[in-house]
């Protein structure tokens, strides 16, 4: 029997009546979402989690078979809200966690009520009639920076014990190592996300969703958030004035102020 | 802690051996001469640019989706691998920063090193690295079909053998000669063993 709780990491904070269920992005782990848990753990049980192959998930559960579609990682959502039984589940996702989100909650919607999207985008391509943002080449450069950044990489970082991510004298070594990962996984991952196409599945997703759209982000310019909209039922619009693509680290007040208003009228 | 300046403080910024940045939610707002020189711009050019506007576009992505989460997350970065593009080319460098700890400000101090020499020995040693393993593939190759080779031409003259044996043996032979050839026998045998097995190693 896998341990799932192991697996995936999976931390929980807070003990309220509602959960939310946070699912980080590629290239990062559970401790981005440390603003938010914050926010959010006095009224929800909120709960976190490492994808296989980032963070202080088990490396060795890898599988390069299973994780060669978003619906690999998909599975492992639902597992982990199968494990701790989770119900009518707030589910906010960062960047590619919003399609494995969605596709989780198209094959199991008994089990979400809301899908929160930061940062999302079907599909990152390019097309004659659909702006994603980039090009073939643009990612492939991605790729080639990102193997120019995993010269100093060594197995032996991957084992590092994740300490209390409030603690401000977190060693350097730590700090280094954040975001580390298996460069083959994070190949993989990085291919898997950014080649995957999920644009025909927006109109299937059967719960409310949320998108929050940043004013200025390459990964997902503005014409992707405002595609989402049009595609995909029930799904409110949130242009945040943030930049970049990771407003839940760089404009927390703003992205925790949009997901309550959010939730208290929906 | 904050030590006392040195009294040529502008020159140490100004003519300091990297290129020093400061931004603000992003943007340039300050940057030192010898960064300006590289990039062969006045500071009026880059002022309040995007930083990310000097990289190409894999530079770009990667710092949204590792650089900036690290600095804000850790506070700090360094030794980050990025390509600096100038007007009619482009740069290999090393970028490190420090995001400000004072709350309210969205402060990143930047240092930029120049690293032609060092990349193209980090390209050269990565250049020999693939040829050693590559050579190393080849070597491996050829000793494999060396010896599937010989194990093959060994095979035919001990198959001759074990069919003499057979036959001597059919023949009116003292005792003593006949415990002779079950001994060849068994030893041929055994030969012949061993390099079916070098055959299935090395035909694998």
């Amino acid at each position: 029997m896998v341990d799932i709780i192991k697996r995936n990491n999976v931390r929980i904070h807070g003990d309220g009546n509602k959960c939310m269920v946070m699912a980080h992005g590629f290239g990062c782990d559970q401790n981005v979402w440390r603003h938010l848990i914050k926010a959010f753990e006095t009224e929800y049980k909120v709960v976190v989690f490492d994808y296989v192959g980032a963070g202080q998930s088990d490396l060795d559960a890898y599988d390069p078979k299973k994780y060669s579609s978003l619906d690999g990682y998909a599975e492992d959502v639902h597992e982990v809200i199968q494990t701790l039984a989770l119900k009518d589940v707030i589910f906010i996702g960062h960047s590619v966690s919003c399609m494995i989100g969605l596709r989780a909650a198209i094959k199991y919607p008994q089990h979400f009520q809301h899908i929160i999207m930061v940062a999302p985008s079907p599909s990152y391509i390019n097309t004659d009639d659909y702006i994603g943002g980039m090009n073939r080449e643009d990612i492939e450069a991605l790729f080639e920076v990102m193997d120019a950044n995993y010269l100093g990489w060594s197995a032996s970082m991957a084992p590092l014990i994740m300490g209390n991510p409030d603690a401000p004298e977190l060693g350097e070594e730590l700090a280094a190592n954040f975001c580390a990962t298996d460069p083959e996984i994070a190949r993989q991952f990085a291919r898997v996300t950014f080649f995957s196409d999920n644009r025909s599945d927006l109109q299937n997703l059967p719960v409310k969703s949320l998108t929050l759209q940043c004013s200025d982000d390459i990964l997902a310019p503005l014409e992707v958030g405002f595609y989402i909209e049009k595609h995909t039922p029930q799904n409110t619009l949130a242009i945040l004035n943030a930049t970049g693509h990771c407003p839940h680290l760089s404009a927390p007040e703003e992205t925790i102020a949009v997901i309550k208003s959010y939730l208290n009228t929906n | 802690m904050t030590h006392a300046l040195p009294p040529n403080y502008s020159d140490l910024y100004n003519l300091s051996p990297c290129g020093l940045l400061t931004l603000e939610q992003g943007k340039i707002v300050h940057v030192n001469s010898t960064f300006l020189s590289w990039l062969q711009k006045e500071e009026n050019d880059i002022l309040s640019k995007e930083f990310t506007d000097l990289l190409n576009k894999g530079g770009k992505l990667y710092y949204q989706l590792f650089v900036q989460p690290l600095i804000k997350m850790h506070g700090s970065v360094k030794e980050i691998d990025l390509s600096i593009e100038t007007d009619d080319s482009s740069f290999p460098c090393f970028f490190s920063a420090k995001g400000s700890k004072k709350p309210g400000e969205d402060l990143v101090h930047c240092a930029i090193f120049k690293v032609g020499d060092r990349k193209k020995y980090e390209t050269e040693l990565l250049r020999k690295k693939e040829k050693a393993e590559e050579e190393k593939k080849d070597k491996v190759q050829a000793l494999n079909e060396i010896a599937f080779d010989q194990a093959h031409l060994a095979r035919a003259p001990l198959a001759n053998m074990l069919a003499i044996i057979s036959l001597v043996k059919t023949m009116d032979i003292s005792e003593d000669v006949d415990r002779l050839i079950d001994l060849l026998q068994t030893s041929t045998e055994q030969l012949d063993t061993q390099i079916k097995e070098i055959v299935r190693k090395t035909g694998a």
